[in-house]
């Protein structure tokens, strides 16, 4: 893995998940806004991508990090830093611990794999914050809804996300040597 | 890493704010490009309907362009109605609602919530500009009526609405809390909008007691509200009791006694009201911004100066 594009990389999709990806978002609805999360996709697709668990551990804690920086509102005004770079952290070596069992390069393993990552990080995004806040907050069963559709978008999106990044691997990572282990 | 992150969230929101307040300014310059790009991309969006499908662009954009005018127009009447109630009531009043002394500060959206648990953003204005966690925001439309004589360091904020306040300020930047953010919430006065033609009956208390009116610019009470975020594009205003009969078309105002912005401006504007279906006889009331959020890009931030500044303490 090559931390510094990583780190670059990570710059640009936060840059674009708080300005472009406003333009695809769905506002209006009673459950809130609903847009795609492309650190999500990154992140599964790094999962799948990389040599070793310690390199998806750690690329999914830098984008989750990007996004606790970038991610102000929520149920506990501001938001604490630390869930979401633990839970894509953790989701990312779920990823990485189950991809031999998929065609990572078929569209359906790619959108299942993407819509569990999202639903857990964001279930536990939601959670800890909402802990954070004392549960003095309303509104948690509204989050949890949209949890669910923000998961469901980003995961329609993931193989178009996942061909994008594959444009780019040879940027991101050393090739792998021989076949790729567990 | 993992126990970085675990000790990022025990030590709460105070250092994750100062965090934020150190990084959020590398956003700001590649961020102002994004938003100007979604930004004008909802404005336009926002002016095109279904039937535009048989027009030609000429002819859409003439009504994109006819559709704002009209809107500032309006805009301006409705001010200018709020204008007049507001004489009529000035010896109620503890401070005067059109002009007070102010520094406003232009700022730009740069950023959005990358999440969309929360409505806020990020603007270009810091405490470096004078920008302070507290200070509310207006829109930056500015339609100044051509008779009045303006004092050098006033605007006439006619047109504008109130779009948040700010929660935090780092040095070059801070984050806004728009008003439909699930945490916002402030008193404000529920303007009910006379119409020609419409007949509304209020409950009114007077020497013989309580007894139904028709709803006149005599007996228009402006009504004190606790109006929240409901974190999903709107604002939401419970307990209104049925006898003041608020109907959809009414508009939610600032206080003109609230110390940070002590004016009176559009919050928005009612579009539902629903009985409580827990207390009979009160109702909930469903509000519109005024401000369209999705394109917010220009802003003031409001300081209050002279008798209006908060004394430190």
């Amino acid at each position: 893995m090559r931390w510094i594009p990583l780190v670059i990389l990570s710059y640009l999709l936060v840059l674009c998940q708080a300005t472009l990806v406003k333009a695809i978002t769905f506002t209006g609805l009673a459950i809130g806004p609903v847009g795609p999360e492309i650190l999500a996709i990154a992140a599964v697709f790094l999962a799948l991508s990389v040599n070793s668990l310690a390199d998806a551990m750690i690329a999914g804690w830098v984008l989750g990090l990007g996004l606790d920086l970038a991610a102000y509102g929520g149920p506990a005004m501001p938001t604490v830093i630390g869930p979401m770079s633990l839970a894509y952290a953790i989701g990312s070596a779920g990823v990485f611990t189950v991809r031999e069992a998929f065609f990572r390069s078929r569209p359906l393993p790619q959108i299942l794999l993407a819509l569990i990552f999202c639903v857990f990080s964001h279930l536990l995004w939601v959670t800890l914050q909402y802990l954070r806040a004392g549960g003095q907050t309303g509104g948690y069963g509204r989050l949890l809804f949209q949890a669910l559709a923000i998961s469901a978008y980003t995961a329609v999106l993931m193989p178009v996300g996942y061909r994008l990044l594959s444009r780019i691997r040879g940027w991101l990572m050393v090739p792998a040597v021989g076949r790729s282990r567990r | 890493m993992l126990a970085g992150s675990a000790l990022c969230y025990l030590l709460g929101a105070g250092f994750s704010s100062r965090l934020r307040g150190a990084v959020e300014f590398v956003f700001v310059p590649l961020g102002d490009l994004g938003m100007g790009a979604v930004t004008s991309t909802k404005a336009n969006a926002g002016g095109i309907s279904a039937a535009a499908e048989n027009l030609t662009p000429a002819q859409i954009q003439r009504l994109i362009d006819e559709n704002r005018l009209l809107a500032a127009q309006l805009n301006a009447v409705a001010q200018r109605h709020v204008e007049l109630l507001a004489q009529s009531r000035r010896m109620d009043e503890l401070y005067d609602r059109l002009d007070f002394e102010c520094r406003l500060i232009p700022a730009r959206v740069v950023g959005a919530d990358a999440l969309g648990y929360g409505q806020t953003r990020l603007i270009n204005a810091g405490r470096s500009a004078g920008a302070a966690a507290g200070s509310a925001v207006t829109t930056r439309e500015l339609l100044t009526d051509r008779a009045k004589a303006l004092p050098t360091d006033l605007a006439a904020i006619t047109s504008a609405a109130l779009v948040g306040r700010l929660a935090d300020s780092a040095a070059f930047s801070a984050r806004l809390v728009l008003v439909t953010d699930a945490s916002f919430s402030t008193r404000a006065h529920l303007l009910r909008v006379v119409k020609a033609g419409e007949a509304r009956k209020i409950l009114v208390s007077g020497d013989r007691g309580a007894a139904y009116e028709l709803l006149s610019s005599e007996n228009n009470r402006l009504l004190d509200v606790q109006a929240v975020g409901d974190g999903a594009g709107g604002l939401v205003i419970q307990h209104v009791s049925t006898q003041h009969n608020v109907r959809p078309g009414d508009r939610l105002l600032t206080r003109p006694n609230d110390p940070l912005l002590p004016a009176q401006i559009m919050i928005g504007t009612v579009h539902e009201v629903i009985e409580a279906e827990d207390k009979p006889h009160f109702v909930t009331v469903y509000v519109k911004p005024e401000a369209d959020m999705d394109a917010l890009r220009e802003v003031y931030v409001v300081v209050p100066l002279g008798r209006w500044a908060r004394t430190k303490g």
